[in-house]
């Protein structure tokens, strides 16, 4: 078995862990860096409980190969804990009643984050229903067993709407 | 204070009718929901330390027979092998079950029953070196036949699961009450209809794990488990150490749905049996795949009904017998089939009735407890019957419930009155009435008639879940600062335990909600009984609401001499305890400083079982009440491909008081998306030899945001009529939800295309097949 | 195994040359998102492997240009990338479609052309919509450059032509002028299906005001065939086929229209069971995927 070294940015910070060169970036995240809210659920990339930020993208860590993050950036809910458009959506989680067992939050808020971006940025789409079409297609690699999808909608859908810009 | 049942039933029912609640009956936010939300939650894989070694299961290969060998001699000298641990490394008992030792932990004399059964475990110095040298162990084996369908295992000459045994029924139950025979002879109509409900993944997010801390003559276990104590109980018997020695730490769980009672003892044993035999930490990790072979799936199931009516549409007489598969082993002993033989009528008042109920053997996945526990697979046949009789009869389905709706003094099949509040005809009224369920299936038919390739459908069903009875222990402290500590057994899987129980001690004491933590899955609170049966917010605390209430006396007594006012006249709200006859009020902190200066214990335990109650064990009143709920689904059917949509649903629940209608909604909300999954396009695929062949989440689909994105849930119509069985009056509510979507999908499939589907899954395919057998 | 990333299109050819007498000894990784699972599920395959060779990140082998009229798309480009890029949408909307339905948003930030077409799936989602655009695709050796049309490269079921030594460098797709095309796709579930059925369709048109000549077709399946494939005599069927708008918009009319060519789709399939779906199932809806194919492309004329 071979090992590898890497190096990367995990929130912020510089890290460097030696693995084996098969692991995942999700073994490494839990076994050695102990990153707690990363979630490791069905480790097939299916549903989502694992997702970070890859250099900015929403990424299923248990199907990155650790080599992979080599002088890359990567970004999980402990490094966004002072985020605006993080806060505000976390507030509304809680609001809505968005989770029930929780471990699929911290996945939803990571990709629901990158998707309230895109459409604060550039969207003039006014149609509700359209909008919230297009969250639903962006988050199907979210899996929620408990059945909370219409919270998350909700609490996302708020969020969109409280923080456009006019 | 007069600590008997009927003084508790008393106080319950007061407090129902007494005006303003505080905090019950409010839709609080959840108290865990910000460490969930901040991802600071941690669960079983998050307590790793850094010396933990890593052990993944060993599964068998064949499906039946004898392993003659592990062999891992290429292995051995591997730098990250550590050890292989089997069933001859159990010190103690080897086998589990709640109620009767049914599972083996490891296989058990080298004897296998069903495919991917564990073996033992192999254990590395990481999780990727276990996942590597896993699949270069070899097994040796002997295969044998087995049988591996339902119905082929209960002919005559089928292989037999457990020679031991008679036959391959593991267990049977017969119930009767009055006399079919009269009843069929009164009837005017009579319907009979076979089904067959498919098994499903319970597919919780979190996969199973344990890690096992050994110490030098303890242990320290950290599982995600649905019943502490048994947890606790069966790693004692199992390396037959003292329970004192054995810790469980249960922390956040990632989804359950019934199974983690059985699968957080038997994966947390495994475990411990590693970590005991190695003297180092191990955290054992089910892969998704081992998750779907190895652990406990949901029953499927042969069910037969039998109903007769007289024209007017009351039922005169109902006949169940139905086949449930527990595959390899019997996990639940005889008790998933009681719950469902029981609950045969649904909630209906039916003068005759004869059930006859099978458990049966297969070497196939064992079968274990699946929201609903039994009833969804019963209740599919019997909904999905009477719209049959209603159209039999010439009656709307909706009106022939109504007809026959249970009643408070019915008699129910296991011999007990029904003797609480019960709503299922107002519901059924009322739901009928906000959907418009008349214009539409007038509407839709005439509608239907001019689409080719598309159908509307509108169908109804009602289920009924009884709350299962246990001890209840909770044990209640308030510190010097008027924090309240509560120790409960009782587990948090997401259903909002953990608030709702803190919710009850807060109402009790008129404090903040804040003020309260409650210690949800404590193995070392005094043993509740087991977070099941839907009995977590409700009768599973009415030790801690016990205890609290004998708190609230003694500060009552307390409060009364200061403030020179008697008991009755005083009111805590908001921190502060008011005399109402003269405005003299004293604040909580300082109410709980005066306890202390007084030497008074403010300390408390209660116990609390409703007398006369049965057991599964001795028969009787099982269930001391049932929650009830009645659902109106809207469906879209494309006939050209044989996909359904569900568009519109209308749920309605009876289950008594809804103690946080926020947390209430969630399992409904959730009951509902996990019904339309299971019963649209959730399939496990068995091939010929019982092996399961949807092994990940690529074959097993659960419901995405894209399945209900067009699923409009109206909001739940809660029925809250004043029960006296559960703390402020609160029946359970996280199972019974899910038990009338797959009949009321099936009805309206029915409805739209004139076609019965009397099985699930429902997908599209078998109903594409179906509408082309003649031709739609 | 070592981890090994690429630079660019210079060091895989002499990477590759280093190691041509021991291809069986490397594996190439692009996104990952099929290799890591089947690291993870079948670790023994992959004993014998000494070098990861990971190309996601060649520029020259990445993005979407045109060149000589064909328009290039870099094996390490990322289905997500593909999905929004807006000239793929106006002019080839059937691939836009796939790559609309294709997984999850996670996966598509990861997973390239490249490595799903030498997946080569039957199953492949991208493949039909490359197939009906006439799809190149330029493989590399240490010595060599060939390109090969994609019906070629497909041989069978997850087996495609590459040579031992060879990676996939680029695929080329043609633009058809006056056409319009579309992409459908059927599975157990709505959301991230391995598709039971999916079939795309492209159309030559000329069009007036209320109906449309459709002078020929091209139509490509897929998980209805040991590969993907084209379904020539389907598109034997579509020659100068006169259509009124009100025919497309009327999804009876349009079935009836069409019939015949949505059912000469059965001449050119050969499905098979598995536990997905029977080959019965599958022969009825590639005949009902054509036809919604088929009609969501000509809708489209109307959007543009």
């Amino acid at each position: 078995m071979g090992t590898i070294t890497v190096t990367f940015k995990l929130n912020g910070d510089d890290v460097t862990v030696i693995a084996d060169t098969r692991d995942t970036l999700l073994n490494v995240l839990k076994e050695k860096l102990n990153i707690v809210s990363v979630k490791r659920g069905c480790d097939e990339g299916q549903c989502g409980a694992c997702t970070v930020l890859l250099e900015g993208k929403p990424v299923v860590s248990c199907l990155i190969p650790i080599g992979k993050v080599n002088n890359k950036t990567i970004m999980t809910l402990e490094g966004l804990q002072n985020n605006p458009i993080m806060k505000f959506l976390q507030e509304e989680f809680v609001k809505e009643f968005a989770a029930q067992c929780g471990i699929c939050t911290p996945g939803f808020l990571i990709t629901s984050y990158v998707v309230i971006k895109e459409y604060m940025l550039k969207n003039n789409i006014n149609n509700i229903d359209l909008i919230k079409k297009e969250v639903a297609k962006m988050l199907v690699g979210n899996i929620c067993r408990c059945g909370t999808y219409k919270e998350c909608e909700k609490a996302i859908i708020n969020t969109i709407i409280k923080l456009r810009p006019k | 204070m007069v600590n008997s049942v009927e003084a508790d039933f008393e106080r319950i029912l007061h407090t129902w009718s007494s005006g303003k609640l505080l905090v019950v009956g409010k839709s609080v936010s959840r108290l865990d929901a910000w460490d969930k939300v901040l991802g600071t939650a941690k669960y079983v894989e998050d307590f790793i330390q850094s010396n933990a070694l890593f052990a993944r299961i060993i599964k068998s290969p064949i499906s039946h027979g004898i392993i003659k060998r592990i062999d891992y001699s290429d292995i051995r000298n591997d730098s990250s092998f550590v050890d292989v641990v089997t069933d001859a490394d159990i010190p103690g008992d080897k086998f589990f079950g709640i109620f009767a030792p049914e599972f083996p932990i490891f296989a058990y004399n080298n004897i296998v029953k069903f495919h991917a059964e564990p073996l033992g475990l192999v254990v590395a110095k990481s999780l990727i070196a276990a996942d590597m040298l896993r699949d270069k162990i070899k097994i040796e084996y002997e295969e044998q036949k087995g049988v591996y369908d339902l119905l082929d295992a209960i002919k005559p000459d089928a292989p037999k699961v457990h020679p031991e045994r008679a036959s391959n029924i593991a267990y049977e139950v017969h119930l009767k009450k009055g006399d079919t025979e009269v009843g069929f002879k009164t009837s005017d109509i009579v319907v009979e209809q076979s089904f067959r409900i498919g098994t499903s993944y319970p597919a919780y997010i979190e996969p199973e794990a344990a890690l096992v801390v050994p110490y030098h003559d303890k242990v320290s276990v950290i599982v995600g488990a649905q019943t502490p104590h048994v947890v606790r109980r069966f790693i004692s018997w199992a390396l037959r150490l003292p329970e004192s020695k054995v810790e469980v730490i249960v922390p956040y769980i990632g989804g359950s749905f019934g199974p983690k009672t059985d699968i957080g003892p038997i994966v947390a044993t495994q475990a411990a049996v590693a970590a005991y035999k190695i003297k180092r930490p191990v955290f054992l990790l089910y892969s998704r795949d081992d998750s779907i072979q190895v652990m406990p799936k949901r029953v499927d199931a042969y069910v037969k009904y039998r109903i007769g009516a007289t024209y007017d549409g009351k039922l005169q007489a109902l006949e169940a017998t139905f086949y449930y598969n527990t595959g390899a082993y019997a996990i639940r002993s005889s008790t998933l089939i009681l719950r469902p033989a029981i609950h045969a009528t649904g909630p209906y008042s039916v003068p005759n009735a004869r059930v006859d109920a099978y458990f049966v053997f297969t070497n196939t996945v064992p079968r274990s407890a699946f929201r609903g526990y039994g009833n969804p697979e019963i209740q599919f046949g019997l909904e999905v019957t009477l719209d049959i009789l209603a159209e039999k009869i010439g009656l709307d389905p909706l009106e022939l419930r109504i007809k026959n709706a249970l009643k408070t003094g019915d008699v129910l099949l296991d011999g007990s009155v029904y003797d609480d509040t019960i709503g299922v005809d107002k519901m059924l009224k009322e739901i009928r009435a906000i959907s418009n369920w008349d214009i539409k299936r007038k509407e839709y038919k005439e509608y239907n008639l001019t689409q080719r390739y598309s159908a509307k459908g509108i169908g109804v069903a009602c289920g009924w879940h009884g709350v299962a009875h246990e001890l209840s222990q909770g044990y209640v402290t308030i510190r010097k600062d008027g924090s309240v500590d509560v120790y409960t057994g009782i587990t948090e899987v997401g259903q909002g335990t953990k608030t709702g129980i803190a919710q009850v001690v807060a109402e009790i004491f008129g404090i903040n909600i804040n003020l309260v933590n409650v210690h949800i899955s404590s193995a070392d609170a005094p043993e509740t009984g087991g977070t099941y049966g839907s009995r977590g917010s409700n009768l599973g605390a009415m030790g801690v609401y016990l205890a609290a209430m004998k708190l609230k006396e003694k500060l009552d007594d307390i409060a009364s001499s200061l403030l020179y006012c008697t008991k009755s006249d005083l009111e805590y709200k908001n921190n502060i305890i008011y005399c109402l006859k003269n405005n003299k009020f004293i604040d909580w902190s300082t109410l709980v400083i005066e306890a202390y200066n007084r030497n008074i214990d403010l300390s408390a335990t209660a116990s609390f079982a409703i007398p006369g109650m049965g057991s599964y064990a001795k028969g009787g009143k099982i269930y001391p009440t049932y929650s009830s709920v009645c659902m109106v689904v809207e469906t879209d059917i494309d006939l050209e491909t044989g996909q359904v949509k569900v568009t519109r649903i209308w749920p309605a629940i009876d289950a008594g008081r809804i103690i946080n209608p926020a947390l209430a909604t969630q399992q409904i909300h959730g009951s509902i998306i996990m019904g339309i999954g299971v019963t649209l396009h959730e399939e496990i695929v068995f091939d010929d030899k019982g092996r399961i062949k949807t092994t990940s989440f690529m074959d097993y689909l659960v419901p995405t945001t894209m399945e209900i994105i067009d699923t409009a849930i109206e909001s739940p119509l809660f029925i809250e009529l004043p029960s006296k069985y559960g703390p402020y009056g609160a029946k359970g509510l996280g199972e019974a939800p899910m038990i009338p979507v797959a009949p009321a999908i099936a009805n309206a499939i029915h409805f739209a295309t004139g076609r019965l589907v009397n099985f699930t899954p429902i997908t599209s395919e078998k109903l594409y097949n179906l509408l082309r057998q003649q031709g739609i | 195994m070592k981890y090994i990333k690429l630079h660019n299109i210079n060091e895989i050819k002499s990477i590759l040359k280093e190691l041509s007498d021991n291809y069986k000894k490397y594996i190439v990784i692009a996104g990952g998102t099929d290799l890591m699972n089947d690291l993870k599920k079948f670790p023994s395959r992959f004993d014998g492997i000494e070098h990861m060779l990971d190309i996601s990140e060649v520029d020259e082998i990445r993005g979407i240009n045109i060149e000589d009229g064909f328009v290039k798309i870099g094996a390490a480009t990322t289905i997500e990338e593909i999905r929004k890029h807006h000239g793929l949408k106006r002019l080839f909307p059937a691939i836009h479609d796939a790559a609309e339905h294709f997984a999850t948003l996670q996966i598509r930030n990861m997973a390239t052309i490249g490595g799903n077409i030498g997946t080569a799936s039957p199953a492949s989602s991208l493949a039909p919509p490359l197939l009906i655009y006439d799809a190149e695709i330029e493989l590399l050796g240490p010595d060599s450059l060939r390109r090969l049309k994609l019906e070629q490269f497909f041989v069978g079921p997850k087996k495609n032509s590459l040579k031992p030594y060879e990676i996939i460098l680029n695929i080329y797709i043609k633009q058809i002028p006056n056409s319009t095309s579309a992409y459908e796709e059927i599975g157990k579930r709505i959301g991230n299906i391995i598709p039971i059925v999916s079939s795309a369709a492209a159309l030559t048109i000329k069009r007036s005001d209320e109906n449309i000549i459709i002078n020929e077709a091209r139509i490509a399946l897929g998980s209805v065939a040991p590969t993907p494939i084209r379904a020539f005599s389907a598109e034997k069927e579509i020659t100068n086929i006169n259509i009124y708008k009100s025919e497309i918009l009327n999804y009876d009319m349009f079935r009836e229209k069409f019939s015949n060519v949505c059912h000469s789709v059965k001449r050119d399939i050969l499905p098979i069971d598995d536990h997905r779906s029977s080959k019965w199932y599958r022969n009825e809806m590639a005949v009902t995927l054509t036809c919604r194919a088929l009609r969501k492309a000509l809708l489209r004329i109307w959007e543009q």
